[in-house]
């Protein structure tokens, strides 16, 4: 068999977690806070691939609801959760049976003194994070960065663990949070239908190279053995 | 090929549910105290190829892992209860709530929450819903009253032929931690879960609960406009994930015709 085969399998394999990449963007195009991936390839054809989360800032959109907020700059909202701390950038939140701010698994949202519980009407989250509840200022919304944000890592459901150590995470000072407002996902349509059609066609090309060595095979086994 | 594929049809799966959102929230543009619900989705579970940080065949150390997401999943459809707009009727038994209570009534002798104020009387002279359903604190107007009048703090006040006024008592409202838990039973009316907590009552006017506004109706809080254009989002992501399907579908058919 030609060795060239084995190459081009490595890179349909290649292709098809590209598309499996896209297909989840794709499928998250309404998530809030959703950050896309990106495939790219170290060298054409090649498993040596490497997955990146795209952490441009989401379109942010209205939505009227009081603990809906989004993050206009950069950073993550720390959450506590059965499994430790994690973070996330979906600020839909809501309060839990016993008014603590929790997002919709029902995680407690973390402030500066840890989990901020509203007992009040009026809930109003001022441009810094400032949680102010009738007036009065209960605390302030953690916001985090990371020196590698490459070392974040997707949970699911919305959440980010950080897998490097806990001296790189810093609190962010000038952040821009939005009460009322939700982060949309940053998934472009236009984009990943493209990196589908030309995953598509990349998959297809790797086909016809397998037929075509196939046939040069075929000609070799079958005849250049033939005596004239 | 399999978990690409799975993964639009979760999408699928996805906005379909929005549009089935959306759908209830437009037919309930006219209901009064009706109050719009909204789906919220998560991503679901990542497979991890590679590991960031894990170290490699020569040493080094890979920089940037490999992860492959599953797909979206719902966690919420849950209620904004945020303003209606007021309608005026100037029908005495209309009354509208500004602010976060919940009137309670009771229905098939359990208890729910209602915002809608288009109240009636029935045959025995109580205050009841459309449906027949009891307010709480049970009323009962005395017969020969002319006129019947709430104020902000729901104290009622009936009035007889003579004008003489006899006070029957003051209407709560009621509030919850987290009223985005409640459970929806239909015919406007809410039911507490463990989710939402307890309903807390309070007078009308004092207490955080809001104050009652006799003879104006809460209308729907459903935009239209926003709903359309939720609606047109819903139904974009839902074709571009089944084109994802069908490009899955056709990169298979491409696995299978290699060997011919």
């Amino acid at each position: 068999m030609i060795s060239g085969s084995y190459n081009l399998i490595d890179g349909s394999l290649t292709q098809q977690l590209k598309f499996e990449t896209v297909a989840n963007n794709m499928a998250n195009m309404n998530t809030n806070g959703f950050k896309k991936n990106i495939i790219s390839f170290n060298e054409a054809l090649k498993m040596n691939s490497i997955s990146k989360i795209d952490f441009t800032q989401g379109p942010v959109r209205y939505t009227g609801n009081e603990l809906d907020v989004a993050l206009d700059s950069k950073g993550f909202f720390k959450i506590q959760t059965a499994n430790g701390i994690r973070y996330t950038r979906d600020g839909a939140f809501k309060l839990d049976e016993t008014g603590t701010l929790a997002t919709w698994n029902g995680d407690s949202v973390l402030g500066q003194n840890g989990p901020i519980t509203i007992d009040g009407s009026k809930v109003s989250i001022g441009g810094d994070g400032q949680v102010q509840v009738d007036g009065e200022s209960v605390d302030r919304l953690m916001v985090v960065d990371f020196e590698s944000p490459q070392l974040l890592k997707k949970e699911g459901g919305s959440c980010y663990s950080y897998t490097g150590e806990e001296n790189e995470i810093s609190t962010v000072e000038d952040v821009r949070v939005q009460q009322n407002y939700l982060e949309s996902s940053n998934v472009n349509s236009t984009e990943e239908m493209i990196k589908m059609i030309e995953t598509y066609r990349a998959f297809e090309s790797v086909q016809k190279a397998i037929q075509s060595i196939d046939k040069v095979t075929d000609k070799i086994v079958n005849d250049y053995g033939l005596v004239p | 090929m399999l978990r690409g594929l799975w993964s639009a049809a979760s999408g699928m799966a996805a906005q379909k549910l929005t549009i089935d959102v959306i759908a209830n929230n437009l037919a309930n543009v006219n209901t009064a105290g009706f109050k719009k619900s909204r789906t919220d989705f998560q991503d679901m579970m990542y497979q991890t190829i590679s590991e960031a940080g894990a170290t490699t065949e020569t040493g080094g150390q890979i920089p940037v892992g490999i992860q492959v997401g599953m797909g979206t999943m719902p966690v919420g459809v849950h209620k904004v209860f945020g303003q209606g707009d007021f309608e005026e009727t100037k029908n005495e038994l209309d009354l509208a709530i500004e602010g976060k209570g919940f009137f309670k009534v009771i229905s098939n002798e359990e208890e729910a929450y209602s915002r809608a104020g288009n109240f009636k009387l029935d045959a025995d002279r109580n205050i009841v819903t459309p449906n027949g359903d009891k307010l709480q604190p049970e009323m009962t107007i005395p017969e020969n009253t002319v006129s019947i009048s709430i104020d902000g703090n729901g104290t009622v006040t009936t009035f007889d032929p003579e004008g003489t006024g006899t006070s029957l008592g003051a209407i709560e409202l009621y509030t919850f931690p987290n009223p985005a838990g409640l459970f929806s039973q239909g015919h406007n009316l809410y039911r507490a879960t463990d989710g939402s907590g307890e309903g807390v009552s309070g007078t009308p006017g004092s207490d955080g609960v809001g104050t009652i506004i006799q003879g104006f109706v809460e209308v729907s809080n459903v935009d239209v406009v926003k709903e359309m254009v939720s609606m047109i989002m819903a139904q974009r992501a839902y074709e571009i994930n089944s084109k994802a399907i069908k490009t899955a579908d056709s990169m298979m058919q491409i696995v299978n015709n290699i060997s011919r």
